[in-house]
């Protein structure tokens, strides 16, 4: 017997539907295995990406969860400079006032502790090969931050002039060096150094601050040229340092008209500052200007002509599933093994029985007799 | 024998797909398993070059039996160097290694190395932050401090001016060797270019401590407290001289076991009474 099957019959065709649904199956538990970010699931996105919840915002958004981080042990409020080069070289800066570099004198290589967020009117003399050389750079000792601070506890910044540096400030050249600790994506993290960019080795045009900036972590800059400030008529500013890394920084006590500090002494009296969130700046990770979607709009520089740009749209397209909080949880709570006692007794059947015992209430053999008492003369 | 001739075509042809099917789900869903097994779902919080001391003082706020519990570690450092604790503003009196010292969660602890072999009148200042703690037997707590080993390799390049840092971690038993450990030097890993050793040392086992040293020194510049540089000078627990343990057989293991299976052990000696 011959038996053809239908096109209409194909959809029952029990083999197929069993392939079917096992291709189904799979696809579905190919799904689950892989996460897929298929519409229904949840995710969280990477933690980098919390900490840059969009461009130009920086820090956790306001749906982040933040955790008070405690109060650390007292990060060093200063800087260790090493002065690596050259070798015999001598170098002062400023203590009683600006100008008079009477520092103790710092033969090379040596170190010293200079606060941080700061410029200092530095001196250099006996400068070995160059008789006769004297030198005024100014050193600017920039803030810890976080990405710095462990690295400044444990080691110095150093400071180095070379050769090269020198020629190049003798024939007129300025020279920028810019000591900076590169990002850990550029370093080897267990083992970090610091790099130095010289304003004289980029190519032309290139600001060694910026590149430095964009590389990681600034923590000095070092200029130098070739002004002398102790010649007569000069303006007697010699250890005079304006800026800095908190803007306006001028350490007195080491450099600047407001000095009077001790050797190597006081705290400057109008260090800038660390910006504090909240406080001195506005609240980290909070946008500064509203928007639509609490990003900030693009920059306005006005350059001296009006600001082409006049308006902005932005329209947030990310797909978001915030959930409104539980109004009721039913909980069910189960214990194993449970509680087993034996059901209570409920009808109690109580006889009292009390067996009286034989009871002869006779009188006792021994007491059947009786003394009588012989009868006096009285009683006759 | 019943032969249904319309079924045995469609099962022969449908089955052959059926097997194809299912053998590239398998291999689809074994390498997806795979792939999602590479990653951790972990969100990081913490990075090594962080602030030291933040890292002890988020662990703090976790809870727990952290707060309050001196840690001991045994510090080693090359022979005939000296370690030093920062003491009230200053450095206690230099005590040969190992030296043992119970060390509380959160502080960081400030030392001085002296004595360094190939480097006479040289000092380095590493620093120590422990960030959890481990559970030992009750009453042997000073039998099983963590080892924090200084290696000349390290010394030295703290004194070339360069920063190491050095994660300290308890293995995880999965990925332990099935062999005694090196009793005299400490084991390490490279964390390599671009890798934090937080996260490595997380992904192995559970840190328990972080090294940090570099070339920088004290300088005694008026106005600058040194207690900066010391981190406070926190207070730490000394090892007491005698370290009494009652009721635990110890086990020495001999050095000369090449096998990565060591052979059973008998106790050596027993101070049960």
């Amino acid at each position: 017997m011959s038996h053809t099957m239908l096109p209409h019959d194909r959809g029952r065709d029990p083999a197929r539907r069993i392939a079917i649904g096992a291709l189904a199956l799979c696809l579905l538990a190919s799904l689950v295995a892989t996460g897929c970010k298929a519409p229904g699931t949840h995710n969280l996105p990477p933690a980098t990406q919390l900490m840059h919840p969009g461009p130009g915002v920086d820090g956790p958004g306001p749906g982040v969860m933040m955790i008070d981080p405690g109060v650390p042990m007292m990060p060093p409020q200063s800087s260790q400079i090493a002065f690596v080069g050259p070798e015999g070289m001598i170098v002062a800066w400023d203590v009683s006032m600006p100008g008079a570099f009477d520092s103790e004198p710092l033969v090379c290589p040596g170190r010293y502790n200079f606060p941080q967020g700061a410029i200092y009117r530095l001196k250099l003399t006996s400068i070995p090969g160059r008789p006769g050389v004297e030198l005024y750079p100014t050193l600017e000792v920039g803030p810890t931050m976080p990405r710095t601070d462990a690295y400044l506890a444990h080691n110095a910044i150093p400071v180095q002039v070379t050769e090269e540096d020198l020629d190049q400030v003798m024939t007129g050249n300025f020279v920028t060096k810019v000591i900076y600790l590169p990002d850990s994506e550029y370093q080897e993290l267990a083992i970090a150094g610091v790099e130095t960019l010289v304003s004289t080795r980029l190519d032309p045009g290139v600001d060694p601050i910026i590149e430095a900036d964009r590389r990681g972590s600034i923590m000095a800059i070092f200029r130098l040229g070739n002004k002398d400030l102790q010649i007569p008529g000069a303006e007697g500013d010699g250890g005079m340092a304006m800026g800095g890394f908190g803007g306006g920084a001028m350490p007195a006590g080491f450099c600047g008209p407001g000095g009077g500090g001790g050797p190597g002494g006081g705290l400057p009296a109008s260090l800038p500052g660390e910006p504090i969130a909240g406080v001195t700046s506005p609240q980290w990770g909070m946008p500064i200007s509203g928007t639509p979607i609490g990003l900030p709009g693009p920059p306005h520089i006005p350059l001296g002509v009006p600001a082409g740009l006049q308006k902005h749209v932005i329209t947030n397209h990310t797909h978001y599933d915030i959930p409104n909080p539980t109004r009721r949880i039913d909980m069910h709570v189960k214990q194993k093994p449970g509680f087993s006692y034996p059901r209570p007794a409920n009808t109690v059947h109580i006889e009292e029985a009390t067996v009286a015992p034989p009871a002869f209430f006779r009188r006792p053999t021994s007491d059947h007799m009786q003394l009588a008492t012989p009868c006096g003369p009285e009683c006759q | 024998m019943l032969r249904n001739p319309v079924l045995k075509t469609n099962v022969r042809r449908w089955g052959v797909a059926n097997r194809l099917g299912l053998i590239v789900c398998a291999v689809l869903i074994a390498a997806a398993t795979w792939a999602r097994g590479e990653e951790r779902g972990v969100h990081y919080q913490h990075r090594a070059d962080m602030t030291p001391g933040a890292i002890g003082s988020w662990q703090l706020l976790r809870g727990g039996p952290l707060p309050g519990y001196p840690q001991p570690i045994e510090i080693r450092a090359p022979e005939n160097s000296r370690i030093s604790m920062a003491v009230a503003g200053g450095f206690a009196d230099p005590q040969p290694t190992p030296f043992k010292v119970g060390l509380f969660i959160a502080p960081v602890y400030r030392l001085r190395v002296t004595g360094i072999p190939y480097h006479e009148g040289e000092e380095v200042y590493p620093t120590i932050e422990v960030i959890d703690r481990t559970y030992p037997p009750a009453g042997q707590a000073w039998r099983f401090p963590i080892p924090i080993e200084l290696t000349l390799e390290d010394l030295e390049l703290a004194l070339d001016g360069r920063f190491v840092t050095r994660v300290i971690y308890i293995e995880d038993p999965d990925f332990a060797l099935p062999g005694p450990d090196d009793p005299v030097h400490q084991r390490w890993i490279d964390a390599g270019p671009g890798n934090d050793p937080l996260k490595l040392a997380d992904e192995i086992g559970r840190p328990v401590a972080i090294v940090r040293m570099g070339g920088r020194v004290p300088i005694d510049s008026a106005g600058l407290s040194d207690e900066q540089f010391l981190f406070g000078s926190p207070p730490f627990v000394c090892a007491p001289r005698s370290v009494p343990y009652e009721g635990a057989i110890e086990y020495v293991p001999s050095v000369e076991v090449e096998s990565p299976v060591p052979e059973l052990l008998s106790p050596t000696a027993t101070n049960r009474p």
